[in-house]
């Protein structure tokens, strides 16, 4: 059978020695950076990323990979211990978390929620193996004009699903695919925008982009901000760790119905990836609860199935991003960004091209989730103790690990000045109410979008109709535009 | 995320969306005049200046759109301070500036100096240690360990 074949491809590649020390490395580093409040796991995987670009595709993508979630369980860490999301997706655990560690049970907290990452991350896996091949199939018979009214349909999500008012956040999108045409033009070799600089033929550096609107502007907000104190210093046992029976009945349903939701959600373009689909975990375990009331004091669904949902999201928002190359959210834009400096293009191709790649990467999320389960059980002490490192020291450490990082890329200080610059505005822009992460999707998508919009084009001779022509381009720009009216008129309607 | 606290101490006509709006239509303006600079072509033939001309079109139509809605709302711009925005980007900046002409030791330090004075009040003795130890790391995760080729010490002035 051609799935145990691809299983066993997979299984190969991604436990050769050189993977999987990457693998190993890039989940330890995405938890430490992930943990550490004030750094988003946005940020995280910014700030680790130069360090990917140094090494053979497969494991970059590997390790890159492993940052991403686990820096999510570091966020989730942050979250229960000190009330203190490190990330937006992990922000729902405080509601439960963090009083279950008032209560003393925050080993069992964080044992239980590192076994729901791992079964959501099942779950969605599952899914990746069974629809990513028939969805490439599928995106074969898509053309330019489709690809356009899809990611058009992405960006509209993003800008208007994410929250923040909608107007604002489409605004955020396209000044984002406006910084994403800086540079030459391919079809034309104009230099766009470029105000002269050589280094900017290539475009704005991602990196410098992502470090400044998530790394920069977290750290901007976050200095003189009065700390919460730090929750008191438990000692946290092995006996401690271990969940009774009852809460592990408790948690096997909501396990599932997270990593349902989550693997749902994430497969949208567009979508939050984790903040939306841990949230709705979170609401639906409320209402399906027979004791609703307990939500908010430390119940034990109230944690395991957001972070059930975090993790399938965030696996499954690889099956778009991949197969497609239309990235789920403003992490798979970045992932779509390295496998593109690798010189890998996603897209139907990557499954057959490339498909030590891709199946390789696949069964990394297994095994690294695995690592991750195994790996915390001993280091979540030692979590603890890093918490509590002052701010003082910490900030400076993010600022020149993001400066010599940025660097590193391709050795130029005109990116490190980027990030000064897009920090500078950056921070200004949100607190005038834009939202980052459509801004990155709009950079991200902006040259493939216009590429697409040109190409059918010429190919339709001029004729604009062709979007409305093809079903599937008219199918997504019917619901662009459906979503566009109806959050506007929602929005419209509440101010009244 | 950036969890910002929004102080509405005084109403404020929904400042904070002016404020956005602004800032697209000024932002949108550019772009529309920036682009006028490329030929814009024909739809089947499009010329450089034509997508960014659209989008620069687009951002107007919507800023003008979010001042009116500003003018409905009163969310006031969050409290924000003035000292970290200003010096974060500056130790940032002078990284910039620096590694290429005087090398990655001294830049590396001054990035953690300057960085240091974003705080209300920067205490110098820990900074300065707490530079020399961040020199150290850094230069063995990226110089050693990832053998990123950085000049340590350099004089071009």
């Amino acid at each position: 059978m051609e799935l145990i074949d691809n299983l066993q491809l997979g299984l190969v590649t991604a436990l050769s020695t050189q993977n999987l020390l990457y693998c190993l490395l890039g989940v330890t580093l995405g938890m430490l950076v992930g943990v550490l409040p004030g750094i988003g796991h946005l940020a995280a995987i910014s700030l680790l990323m130069p360090m990917t670009f140094h090494v053979p595709t497969t494991a970059s993508l590997v390790m890159l990979a492993g940052i991403y979630y686990g820096a999510q369980y570091g966020g989730s860490i942050a979250s229960i211990l000190l009330n203190l999301p490190g990330t937006a997706s992990s922000a729902v655990l405080c509601l439960d978390g963090y009083p279950m560690t008032k209560r003393g049970r925050a080993g069992v907290a964080l044992l239980i929620t590192t076994i729901a990452s791992f079964v959501g991350s099942c779950i969605a896996i599952a899914f990746l193996i069974a629809l990513a091949p028939p969805l490439a199939r599928i995106a074969l018979v898509f053309h330019s004009a489709d690809y356009f009214a899809m990611m058009l349909f992405g960006l509209v999500a993003a800008g208007t699903l994410i929250q923040g008012k909608p107007l604002i956040g489409i605004a955020s999108v396209v000044i984002g695919l406006v910084i994403g045409l800086v540079g030459m033009d391919v079809n034309t070799g104009a230099l766009r925008f470029t105000f002269g600089i050589p280094h900017l033929f290539d475009g704005i550096s991602i990196i410098a982009l992502a470090m400044a609107l998530f790394g920069i502007s977290e750290v901007i907000s976050s200095i003189g901000r009065p700390k919460p104190e730090s929750a008191a210093y438990q000692r946290i046992t092995f006996r401690s760790l271990l969940p009774t029976r009852q809460d592990l009945r408790e948690s096997l349903m909501p396990m599932l119905r997270g990593g349902g939701v989550g693997t749902g959600i994430g497969i949208l373009p567009g979508t939050g990836g984790g903040s939306i689909a841990s949230f709705m975990a979170y609401a639906i375990e409320k209402r399906v609860s027979r004791t609703p009331e307990r939500f908010g004091t430390g119940a034990i669904p109230g944690i395991t199935a957001p972070e059930s949902a975090n993790n399938a999201a965030a696996q499954s928002a690889f099956i778009p991003t991949l197969t497609l190359g239309i990235p789920g959210d403003a992490i798979m834009a970045l992932m779509l960004g390295a496998l593109l400096i690798h010189g890998v293009m996603p897209g139907p191709r990557v499954v057959t091209d490339n498909p030590e790649l891709f199946w390789g990467l696949v069964v990394s999320f297994m095994i690294g989730n695995l690592i991750l389960l195994i790996l915390n059980i001993p280091l979540i002490q030692i979590w603890v103790r890093i918490l509590q490192i002052p701010y003082h020291y910490l900030f400076p450490t993010i600022v020149l690990l993001i400066a010599v990082g940025v660097y590193s890329v391709s050795n130029s200080h005109v990116d490190v000045m980027t990030v000064a610059l897009f920090g500078f505005i950056g921070y200004i822009m949100i607190l005038m109410g834009f939202e980052p992460a459509p801004l990155l999707l709009g950079y991200i998508l902006g040259p493939m979008l216009e590429e697409n919009f040109r190409r059918s084009l010429r190919v339709s001779a001029g004729d604009f109709s062709i979007f409305v022509d093809r079903p599937i381009s008219a199918t997504f720009l019917a619901l662009s535009l459906l979503l566009l009216v109806w959050v506007v008129a929602s929005s419209l309607r509440r101010r009244g | 995320m950036v969890p910002l606290s929004k102080s509405v101490t005084m109403p404020n006509s929904g400042r904070r969306n002016l404020f956005a709006g602004i800032f697209t239509l000024v932002f949108g303006a550019l772009v529309v005049w920036q682009s006028s600079g490329f030929s814009l072509g024909t739809p089947q033939r499009m010329g450089p200046g034509f997508f960014p001309m659209a989008l620069g079109i687009v951002l107007l139509v919507v800023g003008a759109a979010i001042i009116l809605q500003a003018l409905k709302s009163d969310e006031a711009m969050p409290q924000f301070r003035l000292r970290p925005l200003f010096v974060i980007p500056a130790a940032l900046a002078a990284f910039a500036v620096l590694i290429d002409r005087v090398g990655f030791v001294v830049s590396a330090l001054a990035v953690v100096l300057i960085a240091g004075f974003a705080e209300q009040r920067p205490r110098l003795l820990p900074l300065a240690i707490l530079s020399l130890v961040l020199l150290a790391i850094t230069y063995a995760i990226f110089i050693v360990i990832l053998g990123v080729p950085f000049r340590l010490f350099a004089w071009r002035l």
